[in-house]
């Protein structure tokens, strides 16, 4: 019997939050923990990495008849990386400053696990409109993961949210938060609150159906 | 027609294709993109010019406004000072020659110098006193060195270690702080990073040399 595929409206919905790439799958670590000091970095490469995967994904499912299955991983990377090369130098021409900001994490983006694993579970098995959905879902997912540590972080570290201040001077900067134990120790704590709230959900969902059995 | 399915070009016709396809992307967003990024980079370059000459005399807090060849820059003494900047290639190396606009005395010169690093290219300026004798600075265009480690090597910590040191011979690294402290061409590698701060020297040294062999010359 044939495995049913996730629709496209299935594809989008569990990308933002059911299966999250940073909290319910684990998945791009390196940018949610190393630029997340302030929202524009975090922002900034949210849009590489949508357009990376966007793109990724389209091409994936346009030629995924012709994919060989030992040949289909060199295939991605060699897709993925084009266009993280071309998201490098869009950012080196439009957005010098933020571009310089992020250094060394705009090619890494290659090296995201979350896109390889979406040209691999999604775009390589299902038509283009799919594959646009799953791209356009986890890019959300990844927004709302990076945007939620950029934001406590920020707030806590420097006082201010996308550089604008929202806490009065007399409130005392944590610039631990701003640095690497910041970035673990928000992470660690969201990723906590996260698991506890979903484990929740299911016990209660599962009380709610014993009651009905 | 079995054989040819079954030989590399059948199996590996589709990557060679895209490879073909993606490349010539590559090649069209750079020839479209390239003179952008070098404005960048120039005006980058522009802006750096009187901390690398000017030092610990320049205010710190200090904006730099450029009018067509003049650098505006507020030194410490609560004075302004305008630079005017000349532009020439020497040695194959962009190399600005700063003088002092209210009497055109030089006041040394900055080059731009690139070379191989641990992870990818590393671009750098190079300040270097009127007589080219002494480097007066360093700053680090563009890098994609480890995170963490080799990263290290655009921030001033690392950078300061090169202001003062001797321009007539090569700067080396050690590992020893002592030797750094004694000697002003020894530089004090980063920990953990000692190909990275290998490399900025090696960029320093090459690039120095080119433009005191031209210049002698």
């Amino acid at each position: 019997m044939a495995i049913q595929e996730p629709t496209a409206v299935e594809r989008f919905i569990n990308g933002i939050i059911p299966e999250n790439p940073v909290y319910r799958q684990l998945l791009g670590m390196c940018p949610t923990l190393a630029v997340t000091a302030a929202m524009k970095p975090a922002m900034t490469m949210v849009a590489a990495t949508a357009f990376v995967l966007i793109c990724a994904n389209l091409i994936t499912s346009l030629i995924r008849h012709l994919l060989k299955p030992h040949l289909r991983i060199v295939v991605f990377t060699l897709t993925i990386a084009t266009f993280v090369t071309v998201a490098d130098r869009f950012l080196a021409a439009f957005a010098y400053s933020m571009s310089k900001e992020l250094g060394p994490y705009v090619p890494l983006i290659i090296v995201n696990c979350m896109i390889i694993s979406r040209c691999e579970v999604c775009a390589s098995k299902q038509r283009v409109g799919v594959a646009l959905a799953d791209a356009v879902g986890v890019s959300l997912g990844f927004m709302l993961a990076l945007a939620s540590v950029a934001t406590v972080r920020e707030i806590l570290g420097l006082g201010s949210w996308f550089g604008l201040q929202v806490l009065p001077d007399g409130f005392p900067r944590w610039g631990l938060m701003v640095m690497p134990p910041g970035a673990f120790l928000t992470l660690g704590l969201l990723l906590a609150l996260v698991t506890w709230m979903a484990r929740r959900r299911a016990s209660r969902q599962a009380a709610a159906t014993g009651e009905v059995g | 027609m079995a054989n040819l399915r079954e030989s590399y070009l059948g199996q590996a016709w589709l990557v060679l294709v895209l490879a073909l396809v993606f490349g010539g992307t590559l090649a069209g967003v750079h020839v479209g993109l390239k003179d952008r990024i070098e404005a960048n980079l120039r005006a980058e370059t522009l802006s750096r010019i009187p901390e690398l000459i000017l030092g610990t005399k320049m205010d710190q807090e200090a904006q730099v406004v450029l009018f067509e060849d003049t650098l505006q820059v507020q030194t410490t003494g609560e004075s302004t000072v305008e630079l005017r900047v000349a532009e020439q290639e020497i040695a194959g190396h962009q190399v600005f020659e700063v003088t002092e606009k209210a009497n055109g005395a030089r006041l040394g010169w900055v080059a731009r110098g690139a070379g191989q690093g641990y992870a990818d290219q590393i671009e750098i300026l190079v300040g270097l006193d009127s007589e080219v004798e002494e480097i007066t600075g360093l700053y680090v265009l563009s890098q994609k060195e480890t995170p963490a480690l080799g990263d290290g090597i655009a921030k001033p910590l690392f950078r300061g270690r090169f202001v003062g040191a001797p321009a007539d011979r090569p700067v080396e690294v050690t590992k020893v702080e002592t030797v750094a402290a004694a000697e002003p061409s020894q530089i004090l590698a980063l920990t953990a990073a000692t190909i990275s701060s290998q490399s900025v020297c090696d960029i320093v040294n090459r690039t120095v040399a080119d433009i005191r062999s031209e210049m002698q010359q």
